[in-house]
């Protein structure tokens, strides 16, 4: 149709006109660019919803059946102060889940498009370092909460009882999920195979997070590591979740979210940084 | 008049291509050696860490035997298992996805011969995994081998079954979302729920009746027996469950090649 008339106009000697598009503007901060970045890997893992958010809902819930039967009947034993094991356990599972669903978010995505080259898309567009790092960073951060809600629903059984502190749940939730997102979104820009990102997870941030409360008291740790792992944020993010859903803690709260937030900014501003430099992105 | 190449002529058994395709199976594995031999002993490193140091205090001993010693078997199979079917299950999806597979149909290779050679490659994947955790556990964990028989069976059977099921997950799968969903919601649930981690005599009646209907309870228990000379059900019933098992399993496979379920056009 579109042909037919440009034929026309051709033949009668006149050429079209066409106008190019005017420029996009935008104000200080692309708004609506951040927010495609983000939107890309949000659907993403909601489109694979089963791999996303059930599997890891799963796994929790069957590392909760495991530990319940491997007590068989020693409950006594095992309870964490006053808390039945259990109990102690599954809000830990919930942070589990939420933080490697965060990392992963990132550190595959990140991955993935740079061995598509289709981070090119991103680097080409007018999208400042502070865009992509926050584009990246929430969509992991909704990710890992997403996965977290499906987690603390799965293990409801489990749990003593309803939320004790809303608030404190989902304030260290999204500083934990923002914190893992950040150490894909720079392990992925390190990464330039598969192979080392999915060893940074293997070994690097699995055994962290396995080992920061997860499953036990830190004071169960021998020694030299207990005092290693009270230098770990996540332990204060993992420790903060488990105060916001069933109300113990072994740290104070309030000095455990600052802990988080300023590892956050810290890490932020190294992403920040990665993305303005180009590192391994730009030659 | 130029020379054209003879025909190759084999004979019952194309041995060569069988064993070109054994190698290409292992030499997939081990080229990412990190992924598919460190990572699972790192992996069960950790299980062996929580474990003790989560119910160590509570639990101490399970039917006699300390507990640390009782879950060490569990999970070296638990990780024997989740390898052997990962090679299997993940070359055959990712050659049909990129399409390569056809290298390995068109060949002279029967379906018989095709069965051996991703099944022995899985298998050889397990038992190098299985070797390796249990060389790194062996660092805190007492591994006295009372049976060696019964260990290196169901070591050797459950290697194999679980390339069998990779097998037919694999050819089954359409997309890798598939096979993730298989592994997701299948494999990984019966690895977990066989007795990895705990004995099954300490469940509700009801759970215990479940447990034996459960083909991955037997390679455990049959293996720990092996290692530790306690059993939660007769050895020699392990042993006939998984000998079936793998009997029947590789018909299937065989039967998939030889009809080119989802395979072929």
């Amino acid at each position: 149709m579109l042909e037919n008339v440009r034929y026309r106009l051709q033949a009668e000697g006149l050429t079209p006109v066409i106008a190019p598009p005017a420029p996009r503007r935008f104000g200080r901060v692309n708004w609506l660019g951040a927010w495609t970045v983000c939107r890309r890997d949000l659907q993403r893992n909601i489109q694979e919803w089963s791999t996303s958010f059930l599997a890891p809902a799963l796994q929790s819930l069957l590392f909760a059946v495991v530990f319940g039967f491997a007590l068989g009947g020693a409950d006594a034993a095992a309870r964490v102060g006053d808390l039945d094991y259990v109990a102690f356990l599954a809000p830990g599972l919930v942070a589990y889940a939420l933080l490697e669903r965060a990392f992963e978010t990132t550190a595959f995505s990140i991955v993935y498009d740079k061995l598509e080259r289709m981070i090119n898309d991103i680097i080409g567009a007018p999208l400042t370092p502070g865009e992509i790092v926050a584009g990246y960073a929430l969509a992991a951060t909704g990710t890992g909460m997403l996965a977290g809600a499906a987690t603390f629903l799965a293990l409801l059984p489990f749990l003593p009882g309803p939320p004790h502190s809303i608030v404190a749940t989902l304030a260290f939730g999204a500083a934990g999920a923002l914190m893992l997102g950040l150490i894909g979104l720079a392990g992925g820009l390190w990464a330039y195979k598969w192979d080392h990102i999915s060893g940074i997870e293997t070994f690097v941030v699995v055994p962290i997070v396995y080992m920061s409360g997860v499953f036990f008291p830190l004071d169960r740790l021998p020694g030299a590591l207990h005092v290693v792992a009270t230098y770990n944020p996540l332990y204060y993010v993992i420790d903060g979740m488990r105060w916001g859903l069933i109300g113990r803690a072994g740290t104070d709260p309030l000095g455990g979210f600052a802990v988080a937030a300023a590892t956050d900014l810290a890490l932020w501003a190294l992403c920040w940084v990665l993305f303005h430099i180009g590192y391994k992105l730009k030659p | 008049m130029t020379d054209s190449p003879t025909p190759r002529h084999l004979g019952a058994v194309n041995w060569l291509g069988l064993w070109t395709l054994y190698l290409k199976e292992v030499r997939r594995f081990m080229s990412v050696f990190t992924q598919t031999i460190a990572a699972p002993v790192v992996t069960t490193l950790l299980f062996l860490a929580v474990f003790t140091l989560a119910l160590g205090r509570a639990v101490e001993v399970v039917n006699g035997v300390p507990f640390a010693q009782f879950l060490a078997p569990g999970l070296v199979m638990m990780a024997m298992v989740q390898n052997a079917f990962a090679n299997t299950s993940s070359s055959l999806v990712i050659a049909k996805v990129q399409g390569n597979i056809v290298d390995v149909l068109m060949p002279p290779l029967s379906p018989g011969e095709l069965t051996v050679g991703f099944a022995m490659g899985g298998t050889t994947r397990g038992m190098v995994v299985g070797i390796a955790t249990v060389i790194g556990m062996s660092a805190f964990v007492d591994f006295s081998v009372q049976n060696p028989g019964f260990a290196l069976f169901h070591a050797l059977a459950a290697s194999l079954m679980l390339a069998l099921l990779g097998m037919i997950g694999g050819i089954w799968s359409e997309k890798f979302d598939h096979i993730a969903a298989v592994t997701n919601f299948i494999i990984t649930p019966l690895a977990f729920l066989s007795g990895t981690f705990y004995s099954i005599r300490r469940l509700p009646e009801v759970f215990q009746t479940i447990a034996h209907l459960n083909p991955f309870f037997y390679m455990i228990d049959g293996f720990r027996y092996g290692f530790t000379g306690h059993s939660d059900t007769d050895p020699l019933l392990g042993v006939a469950v998984m000998t079936v098992a793998n009997a029947v399993l590789w018909l299937v496979c065989w039967r998939m090649f030889a009809t080119g379920y989802k395979l072929k056009a």
